[in-house]
Parts: structure tokens; sequence; C-alpha cells
């Protein structure tokens, strides 16, 4: 009950500071917008978000349209016509990214069998993601462009082989041959033969095909902001020290175990609102810009168990870092650095799949890095309670440390 | 003159409690490091060329017993980029991606060769861990690109087939006649699928444009990556300027400063001073650890570095002014200031997200991105040091800066109350 009365204390304490409510519940939501990469998709709603690709088409034949008309179709990319000079000019001074160049002679070259070029013509620091998807693009409607050609060599070859075999000359006509290319690459168009199906696993907590940034991007934001409570926890310790009112509490008839776990519950009980907040911005929140939502994953409560140890084991390091920092510069400034920085080595900022190569085992020893797996794993993987147990109990165990050395070295006088 | 002098001594006086404030330091020297150094490793292992760069985990199975399959199969375990397991089923190699231990699963499915040889679509399965997506894009675009093969010889060997089986002849051929024209078929697959290799019958040349001359992508990055950091962080020192002024509001020390014969223009001069050369020390240590570190791109105009970076120190300094006349707190300075740092650097690009600022990047993000001093402090370095531009080409971006300087400073002495 005393545990309580000191948590509603500094709960309300908390409730006054506007600036911490600030840093605590809209920093985050800043954060999933913009750092998501999900800030260029706001307001887009229908609008066309494909890369838009200018074209200097400089042939204006009929495989030209074909390719035009199959890179618009690929998705992906938005075809916009300009002329060669101009878009090379706009390269130059670094205002236009890549342009594609089709040469005059093109469709001629195509309908005639022979060898054909179109050019892709990139500025030097164009972004390589998107060179990279325009480029998979147009090798795709490329190669679709090209079938019919191939097929059609190829059944004049076997043609060529097959003169002087009886009844060759009726049946390897050029007529046929082309007849035959034209059926297959009709079929092709709109049924390949080979066709490539991503999706994924049945269990997600994701039912889209698709898979979004900010779908990764919430878990890892949220369990930023989780362990940033704890410098709020360690704040609120240093100013009561500082104020002198601790002393008066050490002079209440509560126990110093019970007096720090009164410390440690306003700063869980803000970590599970923080959540709550992150989580009904990523829900609902990032629909109303436009946004595909997030989901809690196919087990919320097993997601809502995951934050309550996440938020247990950042208060736990904020008794931690209240007993081992001296000063509010400590407090502030120090702490701010190791937080941020376990959080950039925990995955929460840099993808876990980037990290685990180059840094090896050691985002294993920092508690950010389970709480990331914990929460990827029930919120974007749909995973239950028994796939999560072992980070559940390594961050179980960080908690045990954190408050175990905190009331070591807690300087309570 | 004693105005400067006045203004000299403030700064100095606010240097010194700077360099008392550890955290602060701290904040504005260490935080920033690790975060720009943690994502330099990262591209640069991403950027090795040699084949070690960083791999792709992906699980393959092959449930096709014909030759396309070990076709597919060999052709994805030869991509570099990919460190393939052979998993024995496909609910496996889908639980192993559900558990987040590898990015994708690429499902052959049973009967895929009878199925291309019987000209009957068939799908290849990717299944991709909705945790990891930049990877996972990665595995369903290479694949897009490796079943193509497969697919020409599916559908020049059912064209050969569809041609002949008009021929009566044909059904009437004796068996040496059938082993023949099949060998002739083989031949024929066979040569189509050279030719294309060879020469394409399209082909899609990448070329970059000469006229501009960059440095090697990995050192561009870099530049680039650094170049947003120190933006960033530059801007992070405006919570400690706005809360600083405020502190000496609260704590009295401002009366006492307006009290004694200091011009009040002195006073606010002298704290933007201050943060100007800790805005330049900033940038010298993170570009010096950049260089030291990764070899980063300093351009060719060390006078444009400076100028820039002044022009940059001196809007932020100016925007914590403003941020301090217009907060009712230390701590509200404090936190406006802070979230209005991650917001306009995010806005800004500071993070890089491509290889170019958004500043160039079209559209919305591009018109947001030049309203704020974060988009065109990025855009001058970018220019300096990415694309090795002089001073000249980079004076309009620093110029912008001063004139965001003076619109803060303008905003920040017209609200700042003294008393």
């Amino acid at each position: 009950m005393k545990i309580l009365s000191i948590a509603w204390k500094d709960l309300q304490v908390l409730l006054r500071d506007r600036g911490a409510i600030l840093e605590l519940f809209l920093l985050p939501l800043v954060f999933v917008v913009v750092y998501s990469g999900a800030v260029g998709a706001i307001g887009q709603g229908d609008k066309d978000e494909r890369i838009a690709l200018k074209v200097a088409d400089l042939d204006g034949g009929a495989d030209a349209q074909s390719l035009l008309a199959g890179i618009d179709r690929a998705g992906g990319v938005r075809v916009e016509l300009i002329a060669e000079a101009e878009g090379l000019a706009q390269i130059d001074q670094a205002k236009l990214a890549r342009m594609l160049v089709i040469p005059q002679g093109f469709s001629e070259a195509v309908a005639g069998g022979r060898p054909a070029e179109v050019r892709l013509v990139s500025h030097p620091n164009a972004g390589p993601e998107q060179s990279e998807a325009v480029r998979l693009v147009l090798e795709g409607v490329v190669s679709d462009l090209s079938l019919e050609a191939q097929i059609l060599s190829a059944l004049e070859r076997m043609g060529e082989m097959q003169a002087g075999q009886p009844g060759a000359e009726e049946i390897w006509t050029v007529e046929r041959a082309q007849a035959q290319a034209r059926a297959q690459f009709a079929r092709a168009e709109g049924e390949p033969l080979v066709h490539v199906a991503q999706r994924v696993p049945a269990q997600a907590g994701t039912s889209q095909v698709e898979v979004g940034m900010t779908d990764a991007a919430v878990p890892g934001f949220t369990v930023l902001f989780l362990f940033l409570t704890a410098q709020a926890a360690a704040r609120s310790v240093y100013e009561e020290k500082k104020a002198g009112s601790f002393r008066r509490l050490l002079a209440a008839p509560v126990s110093r175990m019970g007096m720090l776990l009164g410390k440690m519950l306003p700063a869980f009980v803000t970590g599970l609102c923080q959540a709550a907040v992150i989580f009904a911005f990523g829900i609902w929140g990032l629909r109303l810009l436009g946004l595909p939502g997030v989901t809690l994953g196919a087990h919320p409560w097993v997601t809502v168990l995951v934050v309550a140890v996440v938020a247990l084991c950042s208060s736990a390091l904020g008794i931690l870092i209240a007993a081992v920092a001296h000063t509010e510069n400590q407090i502030g400034g120090l702490s701010s650095v190791i937080l941020w920085g376990l959080g950039t080595l925990g995955g929460c900022i840099i993808p876990l799949f980037v990290l685990e190569p180059l840094l090896g085992p050691v985002p294993k020893v920092i508690p950010h890095y389970w709480a990331n797996r914990a929460l990827l794993d029930t919120m974007v993987r749909g995973l239950g309670l028994a796939d999560v147990g072992v980070a559940l109990a390594v961050l179980a165990g960080f908690a045990l440390l954190f408050f175990a050395v905190g009331v070591w070295r807690f300087d309570f006088e | 003159m004693r105005a400067i002098k006045h203004a000299l001594a403030i700064a100095w006086k606010e240097l010194q409690l700077l360099s008392k404030d550890r955290g602060g330091l701290a904040v504005l020297f260490l935080l920033p490091l690790i975060v720009a150094t943690t994502m330099g490793a990262a591209n640069r292992a991403g950027a090795r060329s040699d084949g070690e760069g960083i791999l792709v985990n992906t699980c393959l199975v092959n449930q096709d017993a014909g030759i396309f399959g070990e076709q597919i199969a060999a052709a994805v375990e030869s991509i570099p980029v990919l460190e393939v397991t052979r998993v024995p089923s496909a609910a496996e190699a889908e639980d192993i991606v559900a558990r987040g231990e590898a990015v994708a699963a690429i499902v052959i499915p049973a009967g895929l060769s009878d199925q291309i040889h019987a000209y009957t679509p068939v799908q290849v399965e990717v299944i991709v861990d909705p945790g990891q997506p930049d990877a996972a894009s990665i595995v369903t675009g290479i694949m897009n690109q490796v079943v193509d093969q497969v697919a020409i010889w599916g559908e020049v060997s059912y064209g050969i087939r569809a041609m002949l089986s008009q021929s009566e002849v044909l059904a009437q051929a004796e068996p040496n006649t059938l082993r023949a024209i099949e060998a002739q078929s083989l031949g024929t697959i066979m040569a189509t699928l050279e030719q294309m290799r060879r020469t394409p019958a399209i082909t899609v040349a990448s070329e970059t444009d000469e006229q501009v001359v960059v440095q090697g992508g990995f050192e561009r990055y870099m530049a680039f990556g650094f170049a947003g950091m120190v933006v960033m962080f530059i801007f992070f020192g405006v919570t400690t300027s706005a809360r600083s002024l405020r502190m000496e509001k609260e704590t009295g020390t401002l009366r006492r400063l307006v009290a004694a014969p200091i011009p009040r223009g002195s006073v606010i001069a002298g704290t933007m001073l201050a943060y100007v050369v800790l805005g330049a020390l900033q940038t010298g240590f993170l570009f010096l650890v950049g260089r030291l570190l990764f070899k980063m791109s300093l351009g060719n105009s060390a006078i444009g570095l400076l100028v820039h970076t002044l022009a940059l120190s001196l809007a932020a300094a100016a925007m914590g002014v403003m941020i301090a006349a217009l907060a009712r707190s230390a701590r509200q300075a404090d936190s406006v200031a802070l979230i209005l740092g991650f917001v306009m650097g995010g806005l800004g690009g500071c993070i890089a997200m491509g290889m170019s600022p958004l500043t160039r990047s079209g559209g919305a993000l591009q018109t947001l991105a030049l309203l704020t001093p974060q988009g065109h402090g990025v855009e001058g370095f970018y220019r300096l040091m990415v694309e090795g531009s002089s001073l000249l080409r980079a004076l309009p971006e620093s110029a912008i800066l001063v004139g965001f300087a003076a619109v803060f400073f303008l905003v920040g002495t017209w609200r700042f109350k003294y008393e």
C-alpha cells in the first residue's frame, strides 16, 4: 500500500511535467512517422506512388510503345516522356536521377530480329535502391518483350535443321512460326510459364503479401522509447534526493526495498502507457495518415506480456542508473548516450539482419536486442508465447540483475 | 568595440560551463559518433564487392525431382549475396522464416519440371519474413531473374513441339527419326539460351552521366551519412543553448547581467557565439573521425566547409535563442528543442535513406526538406563533400542558412524578455 502511495505521488509529479509528457509520448510518434520512411507516403491516398522514370523515346515505333506500356503495366515505375537533351541537362544539374533512352530504329531492330539496346542513364549519385528497382522492372519487361523474338528465332533455327525432312517445308513456314511465337507471347503476358509468388508465413501477424517499413519500425521504436523511460525514473530519484524529500521518505515506515519498488512502479506504468499510445497510433493513427497500420500480432496478449516485461526491465534499469549516476549530467547526458547507443546496437534503428553479421554476438548482451526480437516475433511474425519464451526469460534476467545491482549500489543517505 | 568584448567574455563563460557539462558533451560528441560509426560500419560491410558483404540467410526447398528444379537451386546457390541452406520440407522452411531465423524461403514445387515440359504454368513460392522487409525484397527480385531462363526453355520447347505436332509425317516416323528430332530440339533450345545469354534480343545498358565527377560509392555514402549526422546533432545543441538561456533567466543571473553595464545584445550574441564555436568543434571532430575510420571524402574546398559549418552553427544558435524566447520554462525549451530537432532533422534528410539528399527527392518530401535549415545544411555539405564542388556552388545553401539565422534571431530578440 505504501509502495502504491509512493508510485501514485510520482505519477502525479510526472503528469504535471508537460515537457516529459511530450518527450515520452509525442517523440516516439514522430519517430514512427518521420524515421520509418513512412513520411513520404503520407497523404498519397490513391495518388500514383510509383517511381517516375523519364523516357526519351527517339524511336516512336510499335515496339517502343509496347516497351513503355509494359513498364507502366509492370508496377512500381511510372513512365513520363522527356526530350533527350533536356533529360541529360537535368541529370547534369542533379535535378534528375535517371532517364531511359530508346534509340531511333529500336522497333525496326526488334521486328527484324536484330539485337536492340535501350540506355538507362543515371546520375552517379542516383539512389541505388530506386535504380535497382527500375533496373529490375526494365529487365523483366525487356525479357518479356524479347520472348516472342526468341521463340521465333528458335523455331526458325529448328526449321533450318529440319530442312530436307519429308513435309518440313509445309510445317516450318515463316507465317506459322510467327503465329506460334505470337500466341505463346500473348499467353505468357497474361500468365507466365514460371511465376514467382511472394507471401508471408501463414502465422504472421500481417496478412499482406507486401511487407512494409512501418511493420518493423513500430516495434523497434517502441523498444527504444520504453528503455528511455529508465532515464525518467533515474531523474525522479535524483530530484527527490536533491530536494531532500528522499530523506523524508526514509524517515517514513517503508522498507528500502519497498521505497525502490515504489520508484520503479511509476516508470513501469509510464512504459505501459507509452506502449499503448505508440500501438494505438500504429494501429489507427497511421491509417488516418493514409499509411498501412500495424497489428498486435496473432496473439495480442503475448505482445502485451512482452511490453510488460520490457517495461519492467526498463524501470529496473532506471534504478540502476539512479544508483550509479551521481550528478544530473550523468543522468541526463551519459545515460542518454548509453540508452541511445544500446538502442542503436540492439537493432532499434539499424535492422538486426545488418547488425548481426557485423557485430557477431555483441547485440545479444544488450536487453534491447531481446526486446526487439520478442516484439518483432509477436507483432510482425505472429508467434506465440512459447516462441518468445527465451527472450522473455533473458529480459526478466536483465531486470533482476539491474534491480539487484541497483539496490546494492544505491546510496540511500 | 566594448560590445564585442562583452560578447566574447559571455561566450567564454558559456564555453567554460559547457566544458564542465560532461553529459551534454557526451550527447553532442559521443552519441553522433556511436550512431554514425555503427551505420558506417554496417554500410561498409554491405558495400563490400568481394562477395563477403552482408549475406541474406535464405532457405531453399527443392521438391522437384526433375532437371529444372535443380537448375534453379544451383543458380540460387551461386548468388554471392545469398547464404543458402537447403531444407527438406516447405513446412520446415516456412517455420524457420516465421521464427525470423531466415529472411526468406524459396520453395520449388514438386513437379515443376514436368509442368514446364507440359507447358503448364507453375509457381515458385518465396516466403518472406515480414520482420525484415528490406532483405526480403532482395530475394524476391533475384528469384524473378533466376526463373526467367527456365521459362524461356519451356516456351521454346513447347513452340517446337507445337510446330512438330502439326506434321503428319511425324506421327508415322520411326524411333530413330524421333530421337534425331528430339536431339535437334534440344540443340535448338540450348543454342537459343546461349544466344540469349551472349546477345540478348534487347539489352538494358546502364550508364552513369560522365559529366558528373564523384567519389567512390562507399566514401560518397559516408560523406553523406556523416554530414547528415553532423547537421542533426548541431541542431541538438539547440536544446542546450535554449535551456542555458532559460536557466539564466530562472536562476536570476540574466537579471544581474542586464543590470551590469553590458549591452543586452551582447548577452545574446555572446551566448550564440559560444554555440557557433561548439557547432564548429562538433563538425571538425566528427569529420576527422569519419576521415580516419572510413576514409570519408571531405571534398576539395576547405574554405567552403568552414563557411558552411559556420553558417549552419549560426542558424542552430539563433534557433536556440528563438526557442528560449518563446518557451515558458527551461524544461519546456528543452523538450520543444528536442522534438523540433528530431522532426526537422528527419524532414531535412539528416538520416541518409538513399544516396542523395531529400532536397533532391522531388515531390512533397523535397518541399518539406527545403523548408528546414537541416535540409539546406545537408545539401551544402553534399555539394562540397560528395560532389567535390567549390565554395561558390555551396554558397547559396550557406546563404539560406544565414537567412534562417537572421529570421530566428529577429524573432528571438523581439520576443526575448530580459526581466
